[in-house]
Order: structure tokens, then C-alpha cells, then sequence
């Protein structure tokens, strides 16, 4: 899966509308597709599992669209708690800690003990950081240019 | 004799402008021939053949020598006539299409010697195209046409069919070998000389390089966005400096509204916003030029509807704003500021009237089902499109109200910010995910490929979400950015423009000068005289 690049977006475009109503599979990948879109994780999930059968035929497609769903998230959270973590991934106990331990090791992922539970606190980037912006408007040599002219005639 | 023999005579004058018109093509006398094309074809058509078709080929073909060559090229003129005036039949259209057939299967096997003004390669390319809309457009009106229409139609399977229009295209590039010679010197060399080479013939050429644009066309009305932005390589929309089409109003705008509607349609709306920013700046200065061309209304219409287009990328992505020209903006603001405020209050029907009007008539890639008389496949490829780009809208519909909480707070709490907005933490959880994921796009930045691009963040306001370390309550943190005030460029943009004022100013107007030096040499005469 190539979310979020591109692939999906051109290949809907192409297909006729009708093909989208009749045949089921279709139709299942464009609902899945619409809630990964709009970061309804929920119920992607809840999709995912009503066509268990026909996803389970593709290889790799639970892992990335894990993967997916956590650069999603490493781009939103600076740290993020544990129950939100398992109900975007879907994933519970024993396999969400490997998962952790796997991430931490390579990804930089950390876990941080708080009063209210574990958080995992997740690698730093542009996104998820206060940075305060300073914008400053630059100005070119060719605005000041003709200025030059004008100003120092007189010299 | 039996029968009602038609005498049918061809005005001398007509016959005149065919023989001369031919001469001129022989003689490869390109303004000429420019002149016979677009100013005499118009006026004899005015006067003759307003509503009627020009005379058949045979009629004025001993005038010519039947050469082969120019009555296909006059066939080609007579068939744009006759679908602009008059209502084509389908024999029409099958004839045009065999007559483009033939005309550019002998402009690529053989070895043409001939230039012909550009603007008529354009318009051939152009009205090919349009034909062949026109002619998908007939097809998917399946429920209006007699039984024997569908018949004929069912046999005429390969005329106009678009595989068939795609590899003619394609055959036009690749034999004139644009490719290669745009890649290596980026169409300097075009540009400079015009596509006039000495020595040689310009048609194959020049077909070619409008054939690209051809190709994103035809790729753009069936949906296929990807390939057409791949297909228009190595010409690129952001590196403008040898491009040829400026000189050809209708060529530059037909490529970059394709262009720019390719990238909406992606997502990439940076990217659409900068195309149209681009066109609409040229249209805005070449407009007073061609008043009286007849293609100004048609630039007009185009005009419209990038502006609708524009206005849906800017409400789509605020961001876009910064890249937009001052002209651009304020043209931009005077036409469409209420569905702009419409849009940004979540208006789904005003997203739909706009693309309605503004989006090009797309077709379908395979005939109707002509059994089922009920449909009407035009509106089914039109109602593919549209749905695609209202899920796009109606996923990005809650954002703007949550974008307007977020403003007013540089931190918040999840748990209050859900009670304020009065949803459930897990759907603002969503809602703030959905909104960082969609402020993310792909931006071209450099190299020839239009579809390259990297990720980056489009937007005016950046935010994330933390977990408190000592209490462990999630805070919405939104970023402060702060601007420095610099005065610089509006005190340059105002030296210059008063000095552009004191410039005219102190220019002596030119009649009072003469009149006021006629007066000075008589004053000082008579004073001299009295003295």
C-alpha cells in the first residue's frame, strides 16, 4: 500500500461508477480507503474485519497499513498515550509490547512512566514540536535596484 | 437527362481564394498563407457560407491541380466549418475522422516539404480533439437516437475510438522527435526561431509539440491524471522560460487549465494553484490583444472557469494564497469573494456548482452499452469525476470550524476542547489527525518530471499534541508564528511607482511642445522686432 502516495488516488478516478456499486470487493477497498483517508482508524478497523478473508490474501497489507497509521501518528503526537496508541493500531497486550520494543529499537520510540499510565513518547520532528516561526520577509536585489539609481544621482 | 441534375457552382471568388491559397502553400509563403487562413476563410464565410457548408473538395479541386496534399488540408478546413456552423451527421463525422486519418498518416510517412503557419498545426491538433469530444459526447446520448442511428453506430466501432486517438498522438511525437530536442536544449531553439527551421518543414515538428498537449488532454478527460502530467514531459509548467505556447493563446491556455486541473484532481494543490496563477497573469495581460480574434470568448469562458477552479484550491488549501500574484488575487477576490466565504463555512453545493462549470467535458474510455437505451454515459464519466472530488471535499468539511477553536488557544486541554466543541474526544482525536494529515502534500520542487514532488506542510497553522509529563492529560499545543514587521518591500514598491509618476510627468507632452516651441519662436520675433 503507497498511502500516502499517490497510487489510490489515480486509480479511482479511472474506474467506472457502476463497477464501484456492484462488485463487492471494490466497493470494500474504496470504504477502507475513505477511512484511512480521513484518519477514522475506528472504523477502518471495524471494515477491516468484516473482509478479513480477502485482505488476508494480499501480503504485507496489515503491515503497512500500521505503518501508515503510526507515521500518521508520529507526525501529530509529540507523545502519545498507550490506549490511544492500541485503539489506532489495533493491536493488544502481549503484541503491542512487541511492537513497542520493536519501534523503540528502531525507530526511536520511547516509553515514559507518568502518574496516569505508560505514554510512549514518539521521535521528534518538525510536526510535533513548538516551534516558534519567525517569518521574515526578504527583500531581492532587483526591487532595489532601480532605488539605487535614483537615489544616488545626485553624487 | 432523368432526374434533378444539381448544378452547383462554386462562386468565382471562392475558386480564386483556393487557387491562391494553394500557390501560397506551394511557395511556402508563410504570412501569406497565415493571412488567407485566418482573415479570407472568415470573411468568404461570413458572406457565403454562414450557415451552410463550404463547397465539397471535388468542386474546386481541378483549380488546385488535385494535389492530393492540399485537399486533405482543405477537407480538414471544411469539416471545422461545418461542425462550428452547421449540425455534423454521423456520416459527417465519420468522414472527418477518415479525412484526419489520412492527413496525418501522410504527414508521418511521408516526407512533407511544406510550412504552414503554426496557429493552423495548433488549430488542427485543437479541433481533432474537439471532434472527438464532440463525437463521445454524441455516443453517450443513447436514449434520444432511432434504432438505425444505434445500428450505424455499432459499425462505426473505430472511428473516433480513443485507443485510435491516442496512438496517432503518440505517433506525432514520437516521429517528429520533440522529445529529444526539447530535453536538449529545453526549446530554445523552438522558441527563437518559431518552429520556421530553414530547409526544412516545420508541420512535423510543430505536431508534435502540440500533440503533447494533446495528450494530456485526451488523458485528463478520461480521469487519468497521473499519465497525463507524465505525458506532457519534457515540457514543464513551472519552468516557463522556453516555452513556445505564449505565442498561441489558445495553446497555452488549453495546457495549463488541463495542467492545473490535473494537479486539483491529485490533491496537489500548491501545485494547481501556482499553474493557475500563472495562466490567469498572462490572460490578464493578453487579453486587450486579441479583442477581436475570434477566440476571445472562448479565452473568456477559460478565464471564468479558472478562476472557479482557483477559488476551490485556495478554500481547499488556505496556504496556496502566498504564491498568488496581486492581479490574480484581486481579480480572484471581485468574482468569487461569496463562494469563497461559502466554502470556508463547509457549503458543500457551492464545491459542486463550481466544478460543474468549471470542469471539462470528460468522456468515458469505452462506447455505451447501446442495449441499455437508458443511460446517458456523458453524464456517468461527469458524475465519476464530481463523486471523487465531494468525498475529497466532504472529508476536509469538519476542518475549518475546528481550525477556527484552534486559533484562539495556544495550548488547550483534549478534554475541554472536546466539551467545547461539544464532540466526543475520540472524534477530536480523529478530527486532529485527519487535519494534520491533510495539510500534508506533495509540492513540486525542481527537476523536468511534473509528477515528482516532496512532502510538505501546507498550511497557516501548525499544531501537535502532547501528554503532559507530570499529569498525563493530552494538550492540544498550537504553534506561535511570529512575523517581523519589515517595511522594505513596500517602501521599494512605493519609490518605484512614484518614480515611474514623476517619470511621466516631467515628459513634454508632444503636440504642446511643438505648438508651445512654434509660440516661443514666434514671441521672441515679434519681441525682437518691437526691441
Amino acid at each position: 500500500m503507497q498511502a500516502p502516495a499517490q497510487d489510490y488516488k489515480c486509480c479511482i478516478t479511472l474506474l467506472p461508477e457502476r463497477l464501484l456499486q456492484s462488485d463487492e470487493s471494490v466497493y470494500k477497498v474504496v470504504q477502507l480507503a475513505n477511512a484511512l483517508e480521513t484518519s477514522r482508524f475506528g472504523d477502518f478497523w471495524n471494515a477491516a474485519n468484516t473482509c478479513r478473508d480477502l485482505l488476508g490474501g494480499i501480503p504485507g497489507f496489515y503491515e503497512s497499513v500500521r505503518g501508515f497509521i503510526a507515521h500518521t501518528l508520529v507526525h501529530t503526537y509529540g507523545r502519545v498515550t498507550k490506549r490511544t496508541l492500541a485503539d489506532c493500531l489495533k493491536l493488544e497486550g502481549a503484541t503491542l509490547e512487541q511492537y513497542l520494543s520493536e519501534k523503540c529499537k528502531s525507530a526511536g520510540w520511547s516509553i515514559v512512566n507518568t502518574p496516569a499510565g505508560e505514554v510512549v513518547g514518539l521521535p521528534k520532528n518538525d510536526d510535533n514540536q513548538s516551534v516558534v516561526k519567525r517569518t521574515q520577509d526578504l527583500i531581492r536585489f532587483d526591487q532595489v535596484a532601480p532605488m539605487l539609481k535614483a537615489v544616488t544621482v545626485g553624487f | 437527362m432523368g432526374g434533378l441534375q444539381e448544378f452547383y457552382t462554386v462562386p468565382d471568388i471562392v475558386k480564386q481564394w483556393a487557387h491562391y491559397f494553394y500557390r501560397h502553400i506551394r511557395e511556402r509563403n508563410i504570412p501569406e498563407i497565415q493571412s488567407m487562413y485566418e482573415i479570407s476563410f472568415l470573411k468568404l464565410s461570413d458572406r457565403y457560407y454562414k450557415a451552410s457548408p463550404w463547397p465539397e473538395v471535388q468542386h474546386i479541386a481541378e483549380v488546385v491541380d488535385n494535389d492530393h496534399v492540399f485537399c486533405l488540408l482543405y477537407k480538414e478546413m471544411y469539416f471545422r466549418h461545418l461542425y462550428a456552423r452547421c449540425q455534423p451527421t454521423l456520416r459527417d463525422r465519420c468522414e472527418s475522422w477518415d479525412n484526419y486519418c489520412d492527413l496525418f498518416g501522410l504527414l508521418l510517412t511521408s516526407n512533407v516539404n511544406m510550412q504552414l503557419p503554426n496557429i493552423w498545426l495548433w488549430d488542427m491538433v485543437d479541433e481533432f480533439l474537439y471532434q472527438f469530444q464532440s463525437f463521445c459526447q454524441y455516443r453517450g446520448k443513447v436514449q434520444s437516437m432511432s434504432p438505425e442511428e444505434i445500428e450505424n453506430l455499432k459499425k462505426c466501432d473505430k472511428v473516433w475510438n480513443i485507443v485510435e486517438v491516442l496512438n496517432i498522438l503518440q505517433a506525432l511525437v514520437d516521429k517528429s522527435g520533440i522529445v529529444a530536442e526539447l530535453e536538449g536544449d529545453g526549446g530554445a531553439k523552438l522558441c527563437a526561431l518559431e518552429g520556421y527551421y530553414p530547409q526544412s518543414s516545420n508541420v512535423l515538428r510543430m505536431l508534435g509539440y502540440f500533440a503533447l498537449t494533446g495528450l494530456l488532454r485526451v488523458h485528463s478527460l478520461v480521469g487519468d491524471y497521473f499519465t497525463a502530467l507524465k505525458a506532457i514531459y519534457p515540457l514543464n509548467l513551472h519552468e516557463r522560460a522556453h516555452l513556445f505556447t505564449p505565442r498561441i493563446p489558445g495553446a497555452h491556455i488549453t495546457l495549463f487549465y488541463y495542467g492545473g486541473f490535473a494537479y486539483l484532481m491529485q490533491r496537489r494543490y500548491l501545485d494547481a494553484a501556482r499553474c493557475f496563477n500563472a495562466v490567469l497573469l498572462y490572460i490578464y495581460r493578453v487579453k486587450a490583444a486579441h479583442r477581436n480574434s475570434p477566440q476571445y470568448e472562448q479565452m473568456l469562458k477559460k478565464n471564468e472557469q479558472m478562476y472557479g477552479l482557483l477559488a476551490v484550491c485556495l478554500a481547499l488549501c488556505p496556504a496556496g494564497s502566498k504564491s498568488l500574484d496581486e492581479n490574480v488575487l484581486m481579480q480572484l477576490r471581485e468574482r468569487q469573494s461569496d463562494n469563497m466565504a461559502a466554502m470556508a463555512r463547509g457549503d458543500i453545493d457551492v464545491y459542486d456548482s463550481l466544478f460543474r462549470d468549471a470542469c471539462p467535458k470528460f468522456v468515458t474510455s469505452t462506447p455505451p452499452a447501446y442495449d441499455q437505451a437508458t443511460t446517458n454515459t456523458n453524464q456517468l464519466a461527469f458524475r465519476a469525476q464530481l463523486n471523487s472530488f465531494l468525498l475529497e471535499v466532504r472529508s476536509q468539511q469538519t476542518l475549518p470550524q475546528l481550525k477556527q477553536y484552534l486559533l484562539l488557544y495556544s495550548s488547550i486541554a483534549l478534554g475541554r476542547l472536546a466539551a467545547l466543541m461539544d464532540v466526543e474526544e475520540g472524534a477530536l482525536r480523529q478530527q486532529l489527525l485527519c487535519l494534520k494529515a491533510k495539510q500534508r502534500q506533495l509540492k513540486w520542487d525542481g527537476g523536468k518530471d511534473m509528477t515528482a514532488g516532496t512532502w510538505t506542510v501546507a498550511s497557516d497553522l501548525e499544531f501537535h499534541i502532547d501528554v503532559d509529563a507530570a499529569t498525563g492529560r493530552e494538550m492540544v499545543l498550537v504553534s506561535d508564528s511570529q512575523t517581523v514587521a519589515t517595511y522594505a518591500p513596500l517602501l521599494a514598491h512605493h519609490i518605484f511607482r512614484f518614480e515611474e509618476i514623476i517619470r511621466d510627468l516631467s515628459l513634454p507632452p508632444p503636440v504642446a511642445a511643438a505648438a508651445a516651441a512654434a509660440t516661443a519662436a514666434a514671441a521672441p520675433a515679434p519681441a525682437a522686432a518691437r526691441a
